[in-house]
């Protein structure tokens, strides 16, 4: 039985901090501006083929 | 080889023709690659520029450009969109966006951005048609939002705020489907034997837990919206949303404190939540994302103008002036109040109120109409003759606020409601008393009433109907039309009648001259003089005449003195010889029209005519074919109507002509029967969109109109408003099919209650895969070519 409790505890803990990051992630707005956040590679491309000779 | 060459070689190879820009289909008589001069001077800068791999990039077709863009405009509301942590080392500004809509967009953006020196970062947001930017001192901002708008974005002060509504809804939705989830797996253990022990006790007092948490974070979004509609008296879909999920939780509440495992839905309940927030979310999403692709309307706030004063230009705010001002009009500019002329000539276009298609031209002392354009290319000095406060824009410009309903309060959706609360409450009732009646037995017959308030869900409306809407609205983006209204294809399934105005909205706003056996038989040497003639005016005419030669390479004769003669044309003396290029009584002393003469002897008589919209002939008749009346109402005169009439195949007794702002509005309040589909471009049109009971706008310069109306058009082209009209006849079959099916699997569900074999776990079963079945119909019925297909007869 203690171990229900302590399983449903850390359960619910994990539960919390998964709704806790996703309304964090919301609230940094990134979904509004995916197109530009998966543009990001592109441009470490274009970083690293500016450096190459 | 030039870029635009190397396209007209490249789109040989395509058939269908598509244009090489924008990637939308081509009338098959167009030449060129290009759908228009819009679309070939972007595609000219993006190679120009090395920025071809916005095309990689670009998912789907873009959005044609139609005018080449303007990337000279007015800026002077810039100064207001610092903000307030500006510093002398790093300034951060926020401004509205218009005309981004992938990924190719934020790309060319961010690179542009970048190769400006000073540039620190920049957020583009395509969501809410923003961007943010944080800059040096060095920055030459001005440079680069010219440079920007060259590519056909536009930018305007920040006005759009993110949706607060949305984002709360989204974190309900995802809250909520995590709930959904392990209130599934919890009730799954429960199903599979779990029915004794601690383990068995944690788990359903967890699922208990987590289903009322899901109530308490679910369901206040359709409580709210239900108690507002029966306070206004309205039944609409979140009714019998509300009332499942009070009755359903209550049912399951008793179930769970009396140990009655038969009655205990909470699985069904949280998914059922969880579904209907997904529903909506998908609703919201998409209108709020067609809202947010133009800039946001300011009405009058934010018309700007110059005042003179000692000597000084200053930018105020239109409302600001006063009778007796002296206002400058910059070429392009506005003449916001009533006005007389300080100048000494003005050429003036007054189609964005009258319709009126020809630019005139004024002498001082002449009186202009508020909302006159400046269309010549130098500035002139006006005297108000009146406060803004009493300009006719005050009215034009102000927004309707009648589109921003949402699709689950209206139409076939509202009617269906009203039944479906009656009908399961009456079913629940029955349930009740038929089994209290036999058994005696109260318990018994509550679990009967709770399945059949579980087992009864509207899932067909509540995430199939959101579907099929979404499904709809995002083909036709594809297609260049945008949805601005819930309630638009409830609206557009009533249409018989379209109503067009012409200036810009049947036609492109430009003039074009046909190449007369006159002008095509003129000498080399008379060619030349008259393309120089003509290129010494800025009046369209002789923008059209330009364009006309171009073909025939015609020669710019620098050294020719050429004279404008105000309000008659241009002429020249070449060799002893008078060229002219002007009105007819003037240029050969008799006749009409416009003509280019050599010594008052006729040599070429120019006919201009307005250019309509490429596809106009072919939609417009395919229209009449399918049974709707076409009708022409236009500011413009009596001639230009009729002739437009006349080559477009409306019947002349449907064609007005001289329509004020107001008799537009008349005309619409007394014909509309619910039936009416307007569609405008100007200033002069935004009064009988608000009176009409369907409206659209190809206009996307002017974010008044567009806020005003149910749909834009993003293209310049005609076509996607047929095939609005195609979906929103296939949308209701869909809705209706979705309807019987809801019925169907009703009966069957209520009857398994009825007859007391209903159990949670086959509620578990029957809810979702009904759920799924009627999402993957509606999927495969509005992705069928039947729906899409530009010959369906929907209409006869």
């Amino acid at each position: 039985m203690e171990v229900l409790i302590l399983l449903i505890f850390v359960s619910l803990v994990l539960a919390g901090t998964g709704v806790a990051f996703f309304a964090w992630n919301l609230r940094q707005k990134s979904h509004e501006h995916g197109d530009r956040l998966a543009l990001l590679p592109l441009d470490l491309d274009d970083d690293e083929s500016g450096t190459n000779p | 080889m030039n870029p635009a060459a190397r396209g007209a070689t490249a789109v040989q190879a395509h058939v269908p023709r598509v244009c090489l820009h924008c990637s939308l289909l081509m009338p098959a008589d167009m030449p060129g690659a290009f759908c228009c001069h819009g679309c070939e001077a972007v595609y000219s800068l993006l190679h120009d520029g090395e920025l071809e791999r916005y095309y990689s990039l670009r998912n789907g077709p873009g959005t044609p450009i139609s005018d080449r863009p303007d990337a000279g405009r007015d800026l002077s509301w810039l100064s207001e969109a610092y903000q307030d942590d500006c510093t002398d080392i790093q300034k951060h500004l926020r401004l509205d966006i218009q005309g981004i809509h992938c990924s190719g967009c934020v790309w060319v953006l961010e690179k542009t951005f970048k190769r400006h020196a000073g540039a620190l970062k920049l957020i583009t947001n395509p969501a809410l048609g923003k961007v943010e930017l944080w800059i040096t001192p060095e920055f030459s901002l001005q440079e680069w939002l010219h440079s920007v708008e060259g590519f056909g974005y536009r930018f305007g002060p920040s006005l759009k705020t993110s949706d607060s509504k949305i984002d709360t809804l989204l974190l309900r939705v995802g809250v909520s489907i995590a709930l959904a989830l392990n209130v599934m797996v919890l009730s799954a253990a429960l199903y599979v034997g779990l029915d004794s022990g601690p383990l068995y006790k944690a788990f359903r007092a967890l699922s208990y837990a987590l289903a009322s948490l899901s109530v308490v974070i679910g369901a206040p979004v359709f409580f709210r919206s239900a108690y507002a509609g029966l306070r206004n008296r309205v039944l609409h879909l979140d009714v019998p949303i509300s009332a499942g999920i009070t009755l359903a939780f209550a049912g399951s509440s008793w179930a769970f404190w009396t140990g009655r495992d038969n009655a205990l839905y909470l699985d069904s309940v949280s998914v059922f939540i969880a579904l209907m927030l997904l529903g909506r979310y998908l609703q919201e999403r998409v209108l709020s994302a067609n809202r947010n692709r133009l800039l946001a309307s300011e009405g009058t706030e934010g018309l700007r103008s110059k005042r003179l004063d000692a000597g000084q230009v200053e930018t105020i705010k239109s409302q600001e002036i006063l009778l007796g001002d002296i206002l400058l009009i910059a070429p392009g500019d506005l003449v916001p109040v009533a006005a007389t002329l300080r100048s000494n000539r003005a050429l003036v276009s007054t189609d964005w109120i009258t319709g009126e298609s020809r630019a005139a031209h004024l002498e001082e002392g002449a009186s202009l109409k508020a909302g006159s354009f400046n269309a010549g290319d130098q500035s002139f000095e006006v005297r108000a003759t009146a406060d803004f406060e009493s300009s006719p824009l005050q009215a034009l410009l102000r927004p309707s606020g009648s589109v921003e309903i949402a699709a689950h309060e209206t139409g076939l959706v509202r009617v269906i409601s009203s039944y479906y609360v009656a009908g399961v409450l009456l079913a629940a009732a029955g349930g009740f008393l038929a089994w209290f009646a036999v058994t005696g037995n109260v318990v018994p017959a509550l679990e009967v009433a709770t399945a059949v308030l579980v087992v009864s869900c509207p899932c067909a409306f509540g995430i199939a109907t959101p579907l099929a809407y979404e499904l709809v609205q995002s083909r036709l983006r594809a297609k260049g039309l945008y949805v601005r209204s819930g309630d638009f294809f409830h609206k557009l399934s009533n249409v018989r009648r379209i109503v067009f105005d012409k200036t810009g909205t049947l036609t492109s706003g430009q003039l074009t001259v046909a190449m007369s056996p006159e002008m095509a038989n003129l000498s080399k040497r008379d060619t030349n003089l008259l393309f120089t003639l003509a290129t010494h005016s800025s009046h369209p005419v002789s923008s059209a005449i330009q364009r006309a030669l171009a073909p025939a390479s015609p020669t710019l004769i620098a050294s020719l003195v050429v004279t404008e003669v105000p309000g008659k044309g241009m002429e020249c003396r070449k060799d002893g010889k008078l060229y002219r290029l002007g009105k007819a009584n003037w240029a050969t002393e008799s006749g009409e029209g416009t003509v280019f003469s050599i010594d008052g002897n006729c040599a070429a008589q120019i006919e201009p005519h307005e250019d309509t919209r490429s596809d106009a002939h072919q939609e417009l008749a395919a229209m009449a074919d399918e049974g709707y009346e076409i009708f022409l109402l236009s500011g413009d005169t009596d001639g230009r109507v009729m002739r437009m009439a006349d080559d477009l195949g409306i019947p002349r007794s449907h064609a007005l002509a001289a329509q004020s702002p107001t008799d537009k509005q008349r005309w619409l309040a007394a014909n509309d029967r619910g039936d009416m589909l307007f569609l405008g471009d100007g200033i002069n049109d935004s009064l009988a969109a608000g009176a009409a009971s369907c409206s659209g706008t190809p206009a996307l310069d002017r974010p008044f109109m567009a806020a005003n109306c149910d749909f834009y058009l993003g293209t310049n082209q005609l076509a996607p408003i047929r095939d609005a009209l195609h979906a929103a006849s296939g949308l209701t079959s869909v809705i209706r099919r979705n309807l019987a099916f809801a019925l169907a699997y009703n009966a069957v569900a209520i009857s398994l209650a009825w007859a007391g074999l209903m159990r949670p776990w086959l509620a578990a079963i029957l809810m979702p895969s009904s759920s799924i079945l009627i999402v993957l119909a509606t999927t495969v019925s509005l992705s069928s070519r039947s729906l899409w297909s530009r010959s369906a007869p929907w209409k006869s």
